[in-house]
């Protein structure tokens, strides 16, 4: 028993160690940002993003770019992490200023993807639990104790957890691992999956478009004018 | 004829290139038109159209004149907001025409823009009788608007007696002269040209004027003047034309003899009547010139010239007012500064407003009434803005300064207006911030952010989510089914009766009791029960013959049989202790175990 508890304290110690010794890395990567080396700041930084998935290491890779004058990439980061914190006021400023440079058009958007943009999926993930809590409690308790109040907050809680659920689905299917990403350099779209056929569109660089269907070394991209093809090697996904 | 001339003239007075200036001498009017020249104006005669956002009026100064004299034709348009298309004015055969200007005037009252355009003419009737000015049309947004006619009645004046004595052709019957007021000009100061013809007499046909080119200067026209003079004894009729010249540039300019073409009796002119005159028609062609004259336009000193001097030339003096002095927090107040005098009024400059950080400011707005009464360039330029307080308390309105350079004196002047104090009332709305005007100049990405404890990728809510979500709905089915007897109904009684018996035992064994011997009464019912529910049967009239018939070991049998036995002997003992109790039921709990397994 002693040697278990010994094992454990062990454990959390070289832990704590390890999560202490990263933060100091991102604290150095800071120090290299304001001495303005942004290439050796990105690359601590990217080195981070491996292991951590903490916004500020996206959000702080975005402007390593930004500096470095790599603005498509520079967008590609700061809708990272704008997934995971997407109500930050910084980040939204930031991508304001790299969409106005890089000349893109202010996309319309739905309330559905309003909404969507606006919680993150973690956010959605609580809500839907609680929800769902609140329903089943509701349940137990008009059954047990046959209280109206917890009658009436059945449908409500339904409702609430229905309209959530849509929500979360659509989050979900939008930002599905390789389906969302940034064009890294202004090219061609193309009427089929191979050079051979007509160019139908130019895509500015830095645009961040949704990718239907992959076929060969072309993925399928949906635009406001239509779909189209292009070279995958041309575009970087915000989720891999 | 007549009436032709009367129109080109007008036309020509508009382009303001070449005038043709009329001068008729008939012997009846003569004289009544040269001592009625000035008028003095009387009532004035409106006739409004109201429109939506538009009043377009027209007046005169007076409906009855005697021949020759001349009288004042306004036509005004006020709205909201004007802005104005170009203005045709209709046709007037009977009159002369000559513009003398445009005003302009916008007012702010309590935040609503007023403005009022004004056109002046100059009209001197041509004929007696009644003469019409017709109705004028005016396309304004679409719509056309139109001012009622005016009657104007023209009557004969009293002849003059002078106009009676004869004359003969002599020499310096006619000469003309042009003149300037004087020699030497700053840049941008107004220099008078005046032009003017000396006749004595009557002449056959109006005479034609070529005036010098004044294309390097802005100009102003003066209405064309009549007077008599005497020189040297003889009596002259005098028609002068002035106008206001505004050096653009520096530099000496000549300019070359004007010239006037006139057609003059060829006979002896004793015929008083006009019937005569008409008559033995046309006459000799004469033309007079002037000497040419030299104008020499300097620049303004640098020495002593303001800080704040925009290029205003003149003598102005300056006001300012406010609409109130006492108001509420979000409330508008007007601040006017008016500057008149005499110079060139179009191009007086807006003074330096200052930056008030506890006013919110609009824009300035700005209107000029030119005159040119007097023959004398002058006017007003005003200029408003709306200041809306944002906080409370006693605010100040500083003195605003303006600067001009008066060619009279030849110095700069500066003066200023006063300083205004309000006082601001707080308003139930007013909102706590200060008025600052922001101006964003350029964008940059904000700065790196910080992390305090570094996350790893996946976490509990990830991984489980579905759990989660599931968990609460599993507990609630099986509430549910305990709720609804499901069990019960799935499975047959007498199954879960055998199934629970030893659990039922356990229980009823842990009871609490108040006697000890209530406990080994209750060991027995709990046995006997217990054996009844594992082998389905209602009652036990015989523990031992009842076992014997499921246990084949009748040792078992009669170890249950003498258990019971030694129930029943406690019970009725006089002193069963706490230790019996104990030990008595964790006997019949491994009695129990054994019994479950047999039957």
């Amino acid at each position: 028993m002693d040697m278990k508890k010994f094992l454990k304290i062990l454990v959390f110690i070289s832990f704590s160690t390890f999560i202490y010794a990263n933060t100091n890395l991102f604290n150095k990567a800071i120090k290299l940002y304001e001495n303005q080396k942004f290439e050796d700041a990105l690359k601590v930084f990217s080195d981070l993003s491996k292991t951590y998935k903490n916004w500020q290491i996206f959000y702080n890779i975005g402007n390593c770019y930004y500096r470095l004058g790599d603005l498509p990439r520079a967008h590609l980061y700061y809708l990272k992490a704008k997934r995971l914190n997407p109500r930050d006021k910084n980040i939204n400023y930031n991508i304001s200023v790299v969409r106005e440079m890089l000349k893109l058009e202010k996309r319309e958007q739905g309330f559905i993807v309003r909404i969507t943009e606006f919680f993150a999926e973690r956010e959605l993930k609580i809500i839907i639990i609680v929800l769902n809590f609140i329903l089943v409690l509701s349940a137990f308790i008009w059954l047990n104790f046959r209280r109206e109040f917890f009658f009436w907050l059945i449908p409500f809680s339904l409702i609430f957890f229905l309209f959530f659920g849509v929500i979360f689905y659509t989050k979900c299917e939008f930002e599905k691992p390789g389906k969302w990403g940034v064009l890294l350099e202004s090219t061609s779209v193309l009427s089929g999956p191979s050079q051979t056929y007509k160019i139908i569109a130019e895509v500015p660089a830095g645009m961040d478009v949704e990718i239907l269907e992959k076929e060969g070394n072309f993925v399928l991209i949906n635009l406001p004018t239509g779909q189209g093809w292009i070279e995958e090697s041309k575009i970087e996904k915000v989720i891999k | 004829m007549l009436e032709e001339n009367g129109k080109r003239k007008g036309r020509k007075v508009e382009r303001r290139k070449e005038i043709n200036l009329k001068f008729k001498i008939s012997r009846s009017d003569i004289f009544k038109s040269l001592f009625l020249l000035f008028t003095i104006y009387h009532s004035l005669f409106t006739v409004p159209i109201y429109a939506q956002d538009l009043k377009i009026s027209a007046r005169v100064s007076s409906k009855r004149v005697v021949l020759g004299e001349q009288l004042k034709f306004t036509i005004s348009f006020e709205g909201g907001s004007l802005r104005l298309p170009h203005l045709k004015l209709p046709e007037l055969p009977g009159f002369d025409i000559y513009s003398s200007g445009t005003s302009q005037n916008v007012s702010i009252i309590n935040g609503k823009i007023t403005s009022t355009f004004e056109y002046n003419y100059v009209l001197v009737p041509k004929k007696a009788g009644k003469l019409k000015i017709p109705s004028l049309s005016i396309n304004y947004k679409g719509k056309t608007y139109t001012t009622q006619p005016i009657e104007i009645e023209v009557i004969q004046g009293t002849p003059q007696p002078q106009a009676k004595t004869k004359q003969r052709l002599v020499e310096k019957s006619f000469f003309a002269e042009q003149k300037f007021n004087k020699t030497t000009c700053y840049i941008g100061e107004p220099v008078y040209y005046t032009f003017s013809f000396y006749a004595d007499r009557m002449l056959a046909r109006n005479p034609s004027v070529n005036l010098p080119d004044f294309s390097n200067f802005i100009t102003e026209n003066f209405p064309p003047r009549n007077y008599q003079k005497i020189i040297s004894g003889k009596r002259y009729f005098v028609s002068e034309l002035k106008i206001a010249l505004i050096p653009i540039k520096e530099g000496t300019y000549r300019f070359p003899q004007a010239s006037l073409t006139i057609q003059e009796w060829s006979f002896p002119s004793f015929f008083d009547e006009d019937f005569f005159s008409d008559f033995f028609g046309g006459g000799r062609s004469k033309t007079l010139t002037t000497q040419p004259l030299v104008l020499k336009v300097i620049p303004l000193p640098e020495n002593g010239k303001p800080a704040n001097y925009k290029g205003d030339i003149g003598n102005f003096k300056i006001k300012a007012k406010i609409d109130k002095r006492k108001l509420k927090v979000g409330e508008p107040v007007t601040l006017s500064i008016k500057i008149y005098g005499e110079g060139n009024i179009s191009s007086i400059s807006q003074p330096d407003f200052p930056v008030l950080p506890n006013f919110k400011q609009y824009e300035v707005i700005s209107s000029k009434k030119i005159k040119k009464e007097n023959y004398v360039l002058a006017g007003e330029k005003t200029f408003q803005t709306i200041l809306v307080p944002g906080i409370s308390g006693e605010l100040k309105i500083p003195s605003i300064k303006y600067s001009f350079f008066n060619p009279q004196k030849k110095k700069y002047q500066t003066l200023s207006t006063e300083e205004f104090s309000i006082k601001v009332f707080p308003s139930p709305k007013e909102k706590k911030e200060t008025i600052l005007s922001l101006k964003e100049i350029s964008r940059d990405i904000r700065y790196l952010a910080e992390v305090k404890k570094l996350k790893k990728s996946s976490n509990s809510l990830d991984e489980n989510f579905i759990e989660f979500l599931i968990a609460p709905w599993l507990l609630f089915f099986v509430f549910l089914a305990f709720k609804l007897k499901f069990f019960e109904k799935l499975l047959p009684k007498s199954y879960i009766t055998r199934k629970s018996a030893f659990l039922k035992a356990k229980s009823e064994l842990d009871k609490k009791v108040v006697d000890n011997r209530e406990f080994f009464e209750r060991a027995e019912k709990v046995l006997k029960k217990f054996i009844c529910d594992r082998m389905g049967i209602e009652k036990i009239d015989s523990i031992e013959r009842t076992l014997s018939q499921k246990i084949p070991d009748k040792s078992f049998v009669e170890k249950t049989v003498n258990f019971v036995k030694r129930l029943q002997t406690l019970r009725f003992s006089t002193t069963p202790v706490e230790t019996d109790v104990q030990k008595t039921k964790e006997e019949l709990l491994e009695l129990l175990g054994e019994l479950q397994r047999w039957i």
